[in-house]
């Protein structure tokens, strides 16, 4: 995957890459509720959006393109058991080759992505729940490594280790900061995650060895406990990481889609500045700030293994 | 939770049997070897998880794979030379299943009849390049990664890679970063080379030295400068470690690196300075320890090449010779030679002045070496008039570069080095450092 493009063309988009990696960075975090609160997508919102771009700006082979890419509809693989990728899936894994496209025409934004925070936010992906993002944002390296996770589809996981084998391979001291960072973070979070699953498993056997002589007993050790230890329905921070996430519709999701493609397939075709001018006027129409540097407030720690021990010995007493 | 991500991945695609999924291994590794080479977390990460014994286990089931394929491709290859006499086929000759150039574009195979089993080797050696890199990256500047690599036994896989990176000089060129981070700064690593040995009872430090001390016969050509390089910087670091230096001095290659600097210093047919560096390298680090400098002197015409190193025009060559000069000046047996021969002193007062910084404060740091606990190298320095000029002259336009440009200087701490040499040996001389600036 290799794009080639006039010099003069590929330095106008190296100077105009910064804003249009600002605005385009939530997509791999979760392209279909950012780029829906962004567009405002319908059904067909991304190519109304491409077929509403001036002609004026574009020479008329860059918006021919544009009108043509917003055209594409992507086909709806089946997914599941062959790995392909599917419904969110399949957008977040356009988004991240769009990604590794733009990091390969633009490799000096390397360290804006290594050190980019996005807000905190219970639809991203380990959005509620600590997320590598020590000041309540979320890091976007972080996002990227959910998209590793084992649950995502093997295209999907293909995708974002190509993301991450541009990201790394040649990163300097401030970029590797960034990559260690986010493994003490995910240290942290996995730590108090294992609290709270042997936590929870301990309550659940002891609530079975003690159910033979009586609930009261316990009720009166370990009321907090169990209901830490389980995510309370008003919170959603404590929704797992995709899966049961509630999705927005099936033609938000494609049109969404569609638009991380459009500009993937624009930028790896006609990388012209035009275009990118084009593209960076779509997204700034209505761009809600989703991406933000500075740190938020922190929330709530949610660590409940603070009677785990008086627990676990009354267990063993009994 | 990347690293244990792309783990995760690296097995899954190592489960499935689609011919696909040895490129998608290969990218999944490619990308954690890039992460694992800037994050020392993810190193960790991967030695938590367990990776280690899984990669030596690919990596070995990967060489015997691809030394089986070499075998069967050996005779097809002859047959066709057989066959067909004269120039050979575009990509299917010579030694290329194990080059470079196969493993860039991807050799085409010469025909359809033999053509799958160098295709085949090719696949081997990338899959086998992506683990080996993988682990170097692993290792470099991991005491923990070295630690587990000595216990899971890397150097009989050493051994086994090395045998069969004859003939692949990238496969090679990747073992042989891979052996630098493993011996680097790990007395238990270096220790484990001697540990196994080869049917014939060489052990890899045997061999390495063998390798790197091999002439090239006049219709090969030489060994390529970089892989050159990394033979002596892993030569460089196992001179460090007192059982490794044993072997080294065993196999001849101490008696055998001051001749070989010599001749690449000032050979007629074979002169090449940057190769000599890296020699001279090798022997500035042999001189550190006691029995390294005197093993060093007793070598015929050891101290000739280092000061022949100082006089060089490579500037890589000239820190190496002062640096081994200041490691050899600790001694009482360096000191003396210093002293005796005619060219040493004005050698290093010549890379005293402040064209080259970090020159200055390597050869200051041999001078001050040298005039420590030695009043013999005292009433020398004094009685002849030319060195304490010089060394007043280099240290006025030293200490004027400072004031002058403290922090615009080249190289800043090396400046720094100097004047603190500068000075020391001003109090050794009974001088006030002061009034030797004024």
């Amino acid at each position: 995957m290799s794009v080639t493009c006039p010099a003069g063309a590929h330095l106008d988009l190296l100077l105009r890459a910064t804003p249009l990696v600002h605005a385009l960075a939530p997509l791999l975090a979760e392209p279909l509720s950012c780029a829906a609160a962004a567009f405002d997508l319908s059904a067909h919102g991304a190519a109304a959006e491409l077929h509403a771009i001036p002609a004026a700006p574009a020479p008329p082979t860059a918006a021919h393109q544009l009108r043509a890419l917003a055209a594409l509809r992507p086909a709806r693989p089946s997914g599941g058991d062959d790995g392909a990728p599917s419904g969110a899936a399949e957008t977040r894994c356009a988004a991240v080759q769009l990604w590794a496209l733009i990091l390969e025409s633009v490799p000096r934004l390397r360290t804006a992505l290594c050190g980019c925070v996005l807000r905190a936010h219970n639809a991203l992906p380990g959005g509620g729940r600590g997320g590598g993002g020590r000041e309540g944002g979320v890091r976007w390296l972080h996002v990227l490594g959910a998209c590793l996770a084992a649950r995502s589809p093997v295209a999907l996981r293909l995708a974002a280790a190509a993301l991450l084998l541009r990201l790394a391979d040649g990163a300097g001291a401030e970029e590797a900061r960034s990559f260690d960072e986010v493994f003490y973070a995910s240290a942290a979070d996995a730590a108090v995650r294992s609290d709270s699953g042997r936590m929870a498993a301990r309550l659940r056997a002891l609530g079975r060895e003690e159910r033979g002589w009586g609930w009261s007993q316990t009720r009166r050790l370990a009321p907090s406990c169990r209901q830490r230890s389980r995510p309370r329905p008003s919170d959603r921070r404590f929704l797992p990481l995709s899966g049961q996430r509630a999705c927005a519709p099936a033609p938000a999701r494609r049109a969404a889609t569609a638009m991380a493609m459009a500009v993937t397939m624009t930028l790896r075709v006609a990388p012209t500045s035009a275009a990118a001018t084009a593209l960076l006027a779509l997204l700034r129409r209505r761009q809600p700030g989703v991406m933000e540097t500075a740190p938020l407030p922190s929330r709530v720690s949610h660590r409940p293994v603070q009677c785990s021990r008086r627990v676990w010995s009354t267990s063993l007493r009994s | 939770m990347l690293a244990e991500g792309l783990v995760d991945l690296i097995a899954e695609l190592m489960k499935g049997e689609a011919e696909r999924s040895a490129a998608d291994v290969d990218a999944a590794i490619g990308a954690l070897c890039a992460l694992v080479g800037v994050s020392r977390a993810a190193k960790l990460a991967l030695l938590r998880c367990g990776f280690f014994p899984r990669l030596l286990s690919r990596i070995a089931d990967l060489q015997g794979l691809y030394g089986l394929s070499r075998r069967a491709a050996a005779p097809a290859r002859r047959r066709d030379a057989c066959a067909l006499p004269g120039p050979a086929p575009p990509g299917g000759g010579g030694e290329d299943l194990g080059g470079g150039a196969s493993l860039d574009g991807g050799s085409p195979s010469a025909d359809g009849g033999a053509g799958g089993v160098p295709d085949r080797c090719g696949a081997l050696q990338r899959s086998l390049l992506c683990c080996v890199r993988l682990l170097s990256n692993a290792l470099c500047g991991c005491e923990e990664a070295k630690l587990a690599a000595v216990s899971l036994q890397l150097p009989l896989l050493l051994q086994q890679l090395w045998a069969i990176s004859r003939g692949a000089p990238a496969l090679r060129r990747a073992l042989m970063q891979l052996l630098c981070n493993y011996v680097a700064h790990c007395a238990p690593a270096k220790c484990s080379l001697i540990a196994y040995s080869d049917a014939r009872g060489r052990c890899l430090i045997a061999l390495l030295v063998r390798a790197a001390l091999a002439e090239a016969r006049p219709p090969a050509a030489p060994m390529a400068l970089p892989l050159w390089q990394l033979h002596w910087r892993c030569l460089q670091s196992l001179a460090t470690a007192a059982e490794s230096r044993t072997v080294l001095l065993r196999s001849g290659c101490i008696g055998a690196a001051p001749s070989l600097a010599h001749r690449l210093l000032l050979g007629a047919k074979e002169r090449d300075e940057p190769r000599a560096a890296a020699v001279l390298d090798f022997l500035a680090n042999l001189a550190f320890d006691a029995d390294g400098c005197t093993a060093l002197l007793r070598c015929d015409g050891a101290f000739d090449a280092l000061v022949e190193g100082l006089e060089s025009r490579q500037p890589s060559a000239r820190y190496a010779a002062a640096l081994a000069l200041r490691n050899v000046a600790f001694s009482s047996e360096g000191k003396t030679a210093l002293l005796n021969r005619p060219r040493a002193m004005p050698a290093l007062l010549g890379g005293l002045g402040p064209s080259d910084l970090r020159l200055s404060a390597l050869s200051s740091a041999a001078l001050w070496a040298l005039l420590a606990r030695s009043e013999k190298a005292k009433v020398a320095f004094r009685r002849g008039g030319l060195p304490a000029h010089r060394f007043a002259v280099a240290e006025k336009e030293l200490a004027h570069l400072a004031m002058r440009e403290p922090e615009c200087a080249s190289d800043p701490a090396a400046l720094r080095a100097a004047l603190r040499h500068f000075d020391a040996i001003a109090r050794l001389l009974g001088a006030d450092p002061g009034q030797l600036r004024a």
